[in-house]
């Protein structure tokens, strides 16, 4: 991952020259570089550069064009070959307020969850429900809210979070990305006590502990609260599929960042914070909450709350 | 009893979601322990992330402590839904008697009741 980073995060924003982006042997696309390339493009446009995706051929074209992320950059060209490429499974969609993240998150979980692997058609009952829909929506959505809201501050008003889901005509992959171009982790949670060394590697492996967040309030009067806790369940949704997970901010890039054995590495910077998940449906149908809740940090005795049918 | 309150209705999601959205959900849950001193609040076909069941109930608990589960009832929750709020429970009113053992020892024992 960190190589295909490297070629978009270099990217210059600032250029005052056209960027040409040539894709003309551009067959398949997965999530994560193509939510960095609409991030990266973005970027440059906000600041005032240009840019051109050139060569694509068009079909390619037309599903990118309908994905409605990459548009404003796209020169679509007749297609000089049959076409091969494989964007049937794949959902892209760009939030830019916090207004959008439900709809999206529900959609995007909606769509992931109608469709079957041919492999799993005789379990269609328990492969189209809740079982999938309930956790890939609870990341989704968390993903979305936590780029939209503390990638946002800092002076990163401007910053939007583009969200992709690709997944197979086999297997039960789901491949799942998340790119901001807000404030990043470091950023964000600088003057947190868990972020030592202050450092892009240790402000992502702090991101991801249960209770760390950059603005966790118990004070009586706050209107809206924190708890530091839609990372680390989203992670853990995706780890209890039997899944992966890599985190990158600023020059850094950690796989299974919070796990004991995590590996971090560095990368060409990026402003902002990317996420990139494998998601296994096999393993999201028997995902249990109560199991997951049951790790983090005990509230202690709970007094009887009236749970009615 | 009180007419219950139900998010499927309000929001038209399957999956409640961000805090954002819970904020106007809590408002309404307010309005309606004023007015009626019970509240009810229909999960029936949702389910709901940590985050927005925090931002539903953690102000709530924090300012009214464990007597708000007293006047607060949660309809037709699933066993998912019941672990989240279960959480967030826990949490909050940990929070909320972290707070308040502060303020005591800050006021030396001696609270003044407004």
């Amino acid at each position: 991952m960190p190589r295909v980073m490297r070629s978009i995060a270099a990217i210059n924003p600032m250029s005052d020259d056209t960027i040409i982006v040539d894709a003309e042997d551009l067959e398949f696309a997965e999530p994560l570089p193509l939510c960095l390339l609409a991030g990266q493009l973005s970027n440059l446009q906000r600041l005032g550069g240009k840019a051109s995706i050139e060569k694509l051929r068009k079909p390619v074209a037309d599903r990118l064009e309908r994905m409605n992320v990459l548009r404003d950059w796209i020169e679509a060209r007749p297609a000089s070959r049959s076409p091969t490429h494989n964007f049937s499974f794949l959902q892209v969609a760009r939030a830019n307020c916090i207004d959008d993240a439900n709809g999206i998150a529900n959609s995007l979980a909606q769509k992931i969850a109608e469709f079957v692997p041919p492999e799993f058609c005789h379990q269609s009952e328990t492969m189209t429900r809740d079982g999938i829909v309930h956790p890939l929506g609870y990341m989704l959505t968390e993903l979305l809210e936590n780029s939209l809201t503390h990638g946002r501050g800092k002076g990163f008003a401007h910053a939007s979070a583009w969200i992709a889901a690709q997944y197979y005509s086999s297997g039960d992959l789901i491949r799942l990305a998340i790119v901001d171009n807000g404030c990043g982790f470091l950023k964000s949670l600088h003057d947190h006590s868990a972020v030592e060394p202050k450092n892009h590697v240790s402000a992502i492996r702090a991101a991801f502990m249960p209770g760390v967040s950059c603005n966790r309030s118990v004070g009586l009067v706050r209107d809206s609260l924190n708890a530091g806790l839609g990372l680390t369940v989203s992670r853990d949704i995706a780890l209890r599929s039997n899944g992966a997970f890599w985190a990158g901010s600023g020059d850094a890039w950690i796989e299974q960042p919070g796990r004991d054995d995590d590996a971090a590495k560095r990368i060409q910077p990026w402003q902002g914070s990317v996420l990139n998940f494998e998601i296994h449906r096999a393993g999201l149908i028997s995902f249990n909450f109560r199991d997951l809740f049951s790790k983090y940090p005990h509230p202690g005795e709970v007094p009887s709350i009236s749970f009615t049918d | 009893m009180n007419h219950p309150i139900s998010l499927i209705q309000l929001t038209g999601l399957r999956v409640l979601g961000t805090r954002h959205s819970a904020k106007r959900i809590r408002k309404l849950v307010s309005e309606v322990l004023d007015e009626d001193g019970a509240a009810t609040v229909d999960f029936s076909s949702v389910t709901l992330t940590q985050s927005f069941a925090d931002e539903l109930l953690g102000p709530l608990l924090l300012a009214h402590g464990p007597s708000l589960l007293k006047q607060l009832s949660f309809k037709s929750c699933s066993e998912d839904a019941r672990a989240v709020i279960t959480f967030v429970v826990g949490q909050r009113l940990r929070d909320f008697h972290e707070h308040n053992n502060l303020e005591r020892r800050e006021t030396g024992g001696n609270l003044s009741v407004a």
